[in-house]
């Protein structure tokens, strides 16, 4: 081994790290191109269905269930290649480490991913937004069919601030939490991992559902935590509950699939 | 190569007990919710709710089996109290979807003055009459409450949307109300109470289903004939966005919430709304 090897980083190495993702890019590419794609495709086909009453609810309620849906879906192909005995091996030896590799995954899933996806929602939603409001009645309310950004507050004429930017932390709690699991599970299955995600999600969905309605408890209450953090703020109960749902379980799940790429690598 | 495969099982130990302390952390709190804002006032209050009785002040009326916080928000306690009429020969139903429980809407400010008193009045005038009551001789039905400590928590100080408008020239209104709430009203009621000159409340227009209103028929346009409407009170339980058109006839041509005076005088003013002898919704 020369000096200059000594030098380097074994777990995070920069260059190193930049030459991983170009060679990712290069390979994958095309299946992201139509990944996003099929997306604009449905989208469009949603907005042909809203013509001119796409209200700023309505926006809103698109884009999280566009960004929690595709996003798992595109968090459960990430590591596809894995299922392949020969493309699973090219990936699990690539010169990298487990941390390059892992980091590389939530640098797209996590931050690329919902750009893209939040760039191409607004586009889109503009010339809609434009017709809506050119084409809007005298007697509806203007102040209703606002163009829906991002963690951005936003009031409507009652002065009653119906979308506020914390309102929607738990959604993007929920972003990561649902592609945390999709990440962790595709990883750790080695023989059909989408299909034994989807099932084990499935399973434990419909036991936290026959949970829920044994105990009947009131989620509503854990949203309404972040609608209203002046008057909750010092609810130990409430914090601690909303801290478990929203921050705990879904870090824990993220660190997860690191150990489970970890548990994988050849490297 | 030992080493590594030590490591490898290792880290898929610590992913499985990461994942699985993830969903256990969701477990966890499912279990514990419940409703966590109003957990305190419901152990204060029950199990004592077998002592609450829904009477007159000469006879009971029904006995009350529960009453439930459903929700408080906008400055308003949503109380549901479910009851069990045991006389039905001298007890009269009006409201058909109220027979065996009922939710009433309390205005936190007034709720906490009677709570004051350890009683909470409910006005069951819509829902439930006493045929022994006679004419118009009518007795508030009262619940009482064996609270102790009990705090209301005002999560959103908004006043019930009620706006009032008059008019100036005794002639008769047409009037188109319009209401653009959106798809998050649900089961809100909506009514438009006209006035007359001589001060009593003349007949209510009641829309049950004010999905129906909102979304699919948003413009409601109502003849009034009756020339001697000189005012129209407009309730509705939401915030929402109201316009009414044609106001060249009213004396107020923007719409003012009412004023606290104006709102005890109504309330002052307000006869018994059924009729005692032909159980309408009207006056003789």
């Amino acid at each position: 081994m020369s000096v200059n090897d000594k030098t380097i980083n074994q777990t995070f190495h920069l260059p190193r790290f930049r030459q991983y993702a170009l060679a990712h890019w290069r390979e994958k590419k095309r299946a992201y191109f139509w990944h996003f794609a099929i997306l604009i495709m449905i989208y469009f086909l949603t907005l042909l269905m809203v013509k001119n009453d796409y209200r700023t609810d309505m926006q809103c309620s698109f884009y999280y269930l566009g960004l929690v849906s595709t996003g798992f879906i595109f968090s459960l192909r990430y590591f596809s290649s894995l299922a392949k005995p020969a493309s699973g091996l090219i990936e699990l030896m690539q010169p990298v480490s487990t941390l390059e590799k892992w980091g590389l995954s939530v640098f797209l899933i996590m931050i690329i991913y919902p750009l893209v996806y939040s760039l191409l929602f607004v586009i889109m939603t503009l010339p809609v937004h434009w017709f809506s409001i050119a084409t809007m009645s005298e007697h509806r309310d203007p102040s209703m069919y606002q163009l829906f950004i991002p963690l951005q507050d936003i009031s409507f004429s009652n002065d009653y601030k119906y979308i506020t930017a914390l309102g929607q932390i738990p959604l993007w709690a929920l972003f990561l939490g649902c592609n945390s699991y999709a990440l962790t599970t595709s990883i750790f299955f080695k023989r059909l991992p989408i299909i034994k995600s989807i099932a084990l999600g499935f399973i434990i969905f419909l036991v936290f559902l026959l949970l829920a309605i044994a105990i009947e408890p009131d989620i509503d209450d854990l949203m309404k935590y972040w609608f209203d953090t002046k008057t909750y703020l010092f609810n130990v109960k409430a914090f601690i509950l909303n801290i478990l749902w929203w921050v705990v379980a879904p870090l824990l799940m993220f660190i997860a699939s690191f150990f489970a790429l970890k548990g994988r690598d050849l490297v | 190569m030992n080493a590594k495969n030590i490591n490898e099982k290792t880290s898929q130990k610590i992913a499985i007990v990461l994942f699985s302390t993830s969903l256990l952390c969701l477990t966890l709190v499912v279990l514990l919710s419940g409703n966590i804002y109003l957990s305190k006032q419901r152990q204060t209050v029950p199990p004592q709710h077998t002592e609450w009785i829904l009477s007159t002040e000469n006879s009971e009326v029904a006995n009350v089996s529960a009453i439930d916080f459903i929700a408080l928000e906008q400055g308003h306690l949503n109380l549901n109290i479910a009851f069990e009429i045991e006389d039905r020969d001298n007890i009269q139903v009006i409201d058909e979807s109220c027979y065996d429980h009922c939710n009433q809407i309390f205005d936190i400010s007034k709720l906490q003055s009677s709570i004051k008193n350890k009683t909470l009045t409910v006005d069951f005038r819509q829902t439930i009459i006493d045929k022994n009551r006679q004419n118009d001789e009518y007795k508030k039905i009262v619940i009482k409450l064996p609270i102790k400590d009990w705090e209301i928590k005002c999560i959103n100080d908004n006043v019930i949307p009620c706006k009032t408008i008059k008019n100036k020239s005794e002639q008769p209104i047409n009037l188109t109300v319009i209401s653009d709430y959106g798809v998050d009203i649900n089961g809100s009621f909506h009514q438009l109470t006209l006035w007359q000159l001589s001060g009593g409340r003349s007949y209510d227009i009641e829309f049950a289903n004010i999905n129906d209103l909102a979304i699919y028929s948003p413009n409601v346009s109502i003849g009034i004939s009756d020339t001697t409407v000189n005012r129209i009170d407009i309730h509705s339980d939401k915030k929402g966005y109201f316009q009414i058109e044609d106001l060249s006839l009213l004396e107020r041509t923007t719409l003012q919430p009412l004023t606290d005076v104006e709102r005890e005088k109504i309330i002052q003013l307000t006869p018994p709304s059924v009729c005692g002898k032909c159980d309408a919704n009207k006056h003789h």
